[in-house]
């Protein structure tokens, strides 16, 4: 197994590099520049504006650019003062040194910093919203299998649909609406209330000073967000698990389990049950990625300080370094995770063998 | 007395007798005990916390609580006064040249670890901007860099004779460089220096240092990113309005979505909030929503369909490699005025702001606002779509089969005269395009479709990403009617030559974007920049003029200027909102206490 991982991984290496040379080659394809982005203001002066991109190197042709970032500059000369003349040695070191550079829009920061100070928080929702996704998506597709044909799986398909056709952002809006607005007005004539939203509707920490409190004192403003976050997982894993399980309870060895005289909880739990989770671990791979990749809407719409925002207003505003240091986390987290649902996968089923290990 | 006096007098009447109406404050509990401020804001994290490299919206709203500035902006007049609250300059005078600028301080004010605040600290400032060393977009404002590179402005020194004078040289006389003094912040030297010494570069490493020492209502920033800023009262500050700050603590919660941040307002969670102009009807009719105070204002921005003058197919600067001005072929159908003319005869307006913007909106024909002072109202496109086609039949625009709802082709106009014969039969069409992500944007652009398509345009009407496909085509040139607006900072000059000089038509990245040009323009506008002493009525004069040559050439379809409006909660004490801004006394608020579940 140990050669396994070690051939996996030295395999990795060009694959991390080809991502990396795409998604660069990519983005400065991709119409639009930073300085303009940056400058469009008529109160900047030109030269300043020029002054600007020789700074951060954007006029320089793509494997300069490339090249700065991957090795960095200190081998070579550069315009430090941005008067069209090199006059100095480069000070970059290149992410392969661990230099990831600075963000064009937040001047002087490591883009590493940037992402470290969301990470918790998506971390933290995604972590809440996977566990409900996986334990809702599985136990639903469970029982929905062990009732075949009756309302509560044909109910669970219509919830599945739902669940994948309605867009986040309606239905967090109308989660908001509803325990911020609606549900608060409605029962304050009957005394139950003040007229105060009854969930947060926003943020991930009280508005007070002195940091965020433990998770355990700030659980009610996780509870929209990680609903909303967690449909569509419910819904795929459901359908996923239901389609797993039919088809396991229907293989021969649940037939002769049956024929031996075992109680039929024994059948679906011991037998069923953890066959149908083998095909699953295939996706455990992209969870991975899922965990840290933050999600855009829901970030949004619920103000949740996490990593989808900032990559999100990194490729607008064009801050390279940003991207490229988030495409660097990505691709080497999607990376181990894929090796690790192999690996799982292999683990967790005894047909399965690493090609290569001994018999 | 003419019209254009009388109007100017009228204008600065109405701004004297807002003060006087505008500065009664009531008592507040006590220091700190007028409770938290709490907003919400869509701009994103701040860059920096130091005003010397920083030049974002987020950035500049927390360093101006904690900086003052050399030279104050009334919030009553929108004009640079002496003596104001949180600035340093008690008065200033010009040399007889009026290139010499020279600054008296106050003497009475200091930072709240209380050393006082001298030219020294101005001084920093400038070295370091100077410096060439941090990446500060102010850079631009000096002639040139500490080493002797070129950067562009007119400043030729900034010098302190004493503790409290400063004094600014010139290249020229000039009055929109007054403002370009009020570009640098002053910053704690005796701090400054002691961090960084004359390593400026250092300010890059640390861009959101917390400051220690500041001089504003409030301090001790707390910063979590994505999240919120939060400043608590600084009771050192001297200028505060109550002889203290009222409000313990003002607190910024990021909201990315404007529609949840409206929402969470309407619920309490939010102490004050500028109300989407989408919503802006519900607040004014709503019944549940006519409870939260409300002060609606002209706004500091205009929006504008830019026209492109020059052919898009040939971008071209405004001046050759020798400085020359560079003549440029014109755009097919809009190098021609009688057609920009035509457009602004073919859309209705009024129809445009009442139905589609719901009234949110002052219509206007020039890029003067209506709280400038230079501000003519007589000045208005006329709706008439018969004077539209009557127009474009004069430029060579025929309707070749007297069917209006078909393209007119051209018949001798103007490319077809000027440039390439080959031009006459070719269609009257356009491409209007609006930046993606808006549903009023959206509207109004195929609201302008279909008014100009009435009189015999081909509008083609399409909505684009800003960032991949809008900014590249309006900077590169390459556009034909893209609509914008432009957010004036304060105080307003009504100076152009930012946007419609020759040396700012640079395709990729200048301002002149439709590559417009008109000398008589450019002369006036150059002498109402070097008037003696800078003398408003004197400049208002030739500025009449100007805007009379931009009303009959249209280098843009001027629209209209947003009609803003700002909501608070029942109860916030002493909010004294004025056009120029809505904050200004936030540090004497009494704030009601906000909804938390």
């Amino acid at each position: 197994m140990q050669r396994y991982i070690a051939r996996r991984l030295l395999q990795a290496i060009p694959t991390l590099f080809g991502i990396t040379i795409i998604v660069y080659f990519i983005m400065l394809l991709a119409p639009g520049d930073p300085v303009s982005l940056m400058t469009f203001d008529p109160t900047i002066r030109q030269d300043e504006r020029e002054r600007l991109a020789i700074k951060l190197g954007v006029n320089d042709p793509f494997h300069v650019q490339y090249l700065r970032w991957l090795i960095g500059d200190d081998w070579m000369m550069v315009d430090s003062n941005a008067d069209g003349e090199v006059d100095s040695w480069g000070d970059n070191y290149g992410i392969l040194r661990g230099d990831f550079g600075t963000s064009f829009k937040f001047r002087g920061s490591n883009p590493l910093h940037l992402i470290s100070q969301r990470l918790g928080a998506t971390i933290e929702l995604n972590i809440a919203a996977v566990l409900i996704g996986l334990t809702g998506g599985l136990l639903i597709g469970l029982l929905a299998a062990l009732q075949r044909g009756r309302a509560f799986d044909k109910s669970s398909r219509i919830f599945a649909v739902l669940g994948d056709a309605v867009p986040a952002f309606w239905f967090g809006l109308l989660a908001i609406m509803l325990m911020g607005l609606v549900l608060p007005r409605a029962l304050e004539p009957y005394g139950i209330g003040d007229g105060s939203p009854i969930l947060p509707m926003g943020g991930r920490c009280p508005p007070v000073r002195g940091g965020c409190p433990p998770i355990y004192a700030r659980l009610h403003y996780m509870i929209m967000p990680v609903l909303v976050s967690s449909m569509g997982p419910i819904a795929g894993w459901s359908r996923f698990m239901r389609a797993s399980m039919l088809e396991t309870i229907n293989s021969d060895y649940i037939r002769t389990a049956k024929a031996k005289g075992l109680t039929s909880r024994g059948v679906w739990i011991r037998h069923g049950l953890r066959n149908a989770i083998i095909p699953l671990t295939v996706f455990l791979g992209p969870l991975v990625f899922g965990l840290i990749g933050g999600s855009v809407i829901i970030e949004r719409i619920f103000s949740w300080p996490g990593i989808g925002l900032l990559l999100f207003d990194a490729v607008v505003s064009r801050d390279y370094p940003v991207v490229m240091t988030s495409v660097v986390i990505g691709a080497i987290l999607s990376i181990l995770g894929y090796i690790a649902a192999d690996i799982l996968y292999a683990l967790s089923d005894p047909r399965v063998r690493f090609s290569g290990a001994r018999p | 007395m003419g019209t254009g006096k009388m109007r100017f007098l009228l204008i600065i009447l109405l701004l004297l007798a807002l003060p006087a109406s505008a500065q009664e404050f009531e008592e507040a509990p006590g220091p700190g005990l007028g409770g938290i401020i709490i907003d919400a804001s869509t701009a994103g994290d701040p860059a920096t916390f130091n005003p010397l490299i920083g030049g974002d919206t987020a950035s500049s709203a927390v360093y101006s609580l904690l900086y003052p500035s050399i030279i104050g902006v009334s919030p009553y007049t929108g004009l640079e006064e002496p003596n104001l609250d949180g600035a340093m300059a008690a008065g200033w005078e010009y040399d007889e040249t009026g290139t010499v600028l020279t600054v008296h301080l106050r003497q009475d004010i200091a930072w709240n670890d209380g050393t006082p605040i001298t030219s020294a600290d101005y001084m920093w400032a400038v070295e370091a901007t100077r410096s060439g060393q941090i990446d500060s977009p102010r850079a631009g404002i000096f002639q040139t860099m500490a080493d002797g590179t070129p950067a562009g402005g007119k400043i030729l020194s900034i010098e302190a004779p004493d503790d409290y004078t400063v004094v600014v040289t010139f290249s020229e006389a000039d009055c929109i460089s007054f403002s370009d003094v009020n570009d640098i912040t002053p910053v704690p030297a005796h701090v400054f220096s002691q961090l960084y010494g004359d390593n400026y570069a250092m300010m890059m490493d640390d861009p959101r240092r917390i400051p220690t020492v500041s001089f504003g209502p409030f301090k001790d920033v707390e910063f979590a990113s994505g999240e919120r800023i939060s400043l608590i009262a600084d009771q050192a500050y001297p200028d505060s309005i109550l002889g203290y700050v009222s409000p313990a603590e003002t607190v910024t919660l990021q909201v990315a979505d404007e529609n949840v941040a409206t929402e969470r307002f309407i619920a309490g969670e939010f102490t004050i909030i500028g109300v989407p102009s989408i919503r802006q009807e519900d607040f004014r009719t709503d019944p549940e929503l006519l409870e939260f105070p409300r002060y609606e204002f002209t706004g500091n921005g205009f929006t504008f369909f830019g026209m492109n003058h020059a052919n898009p197919d040939n971008p071209q600067p405004g001046f050759d490699e020798e400085g020359n001005l560079l003549p440029q072929e014109p755009h097919p159908v809009l190098g021609d005025r009688l057609v920009r003319q035509a457009i602004s005869h073919a859309v209705d307006m009024d129809a445009l702001i009442e139905g589609i913007r719901e009234g949110n909106g002052f219509k206007v024909a020039t890029h003067t606002i209506p709280t400038s002072w230079v501000y003519n109202p007589e000045l208005q496109y006329e709706y008439n779509p018969e004077l539209a086609m009557e127009k474009l039949t004069q430029a060579g625009w025929i309707d070749h089969d007297d069917d209006p709802d078909t393209a007119r082709i051209c018949q001798d106009c103007l490319f077809a005269r000027e440039v390439d014969e080959a031009f006459n039969g070719s269609e009257l069409t356009l491409d209007l395009h609006v930046p993606a992500g808006s549903d009023i944007g959206e509207q109004m652009g195929l609201f302008f479709q279909a008014e100009m398509n009435k009189v015999g345009f081909e509008a083609i009407f399409e909505t684009i990403d800003w960032g991949s496909a809008f900014l590249p085509e309006l900077v590169g040139q390459t556009f034909d009617m893209n609509m914008l607006g432009w957010s004036l900072g304060l105080p307003v000059d009504p100076d152009v030559s930012a946007f419609y000089y020759p040396e700012v038509d640079v395709p990729g990245s200048g301002f002149n974007f439709g590559s417009y040009y008109n000398a008589e323009l450019i002369e006036l506008n150059d002498q109402a920049r070097v008037v003696p002493g800078c003398d408003v009525e004197a400049r208002a004069e030739i500025y009449a003029r100007v805007q009379e040559i931009l009303f009959e050439d249209m280098p843009y379809f001027y629209m209209y200027v947003s009609e803003s409006m700002t909501a608070t909660q029942p109860g916030l004490g002493n909010w004294n909102p004025t056009p120029i801004s809505r904050t200004y006394s936030q540090d004497a608020w009494i704030a009601p206490e906000m909804a938390q579940p």
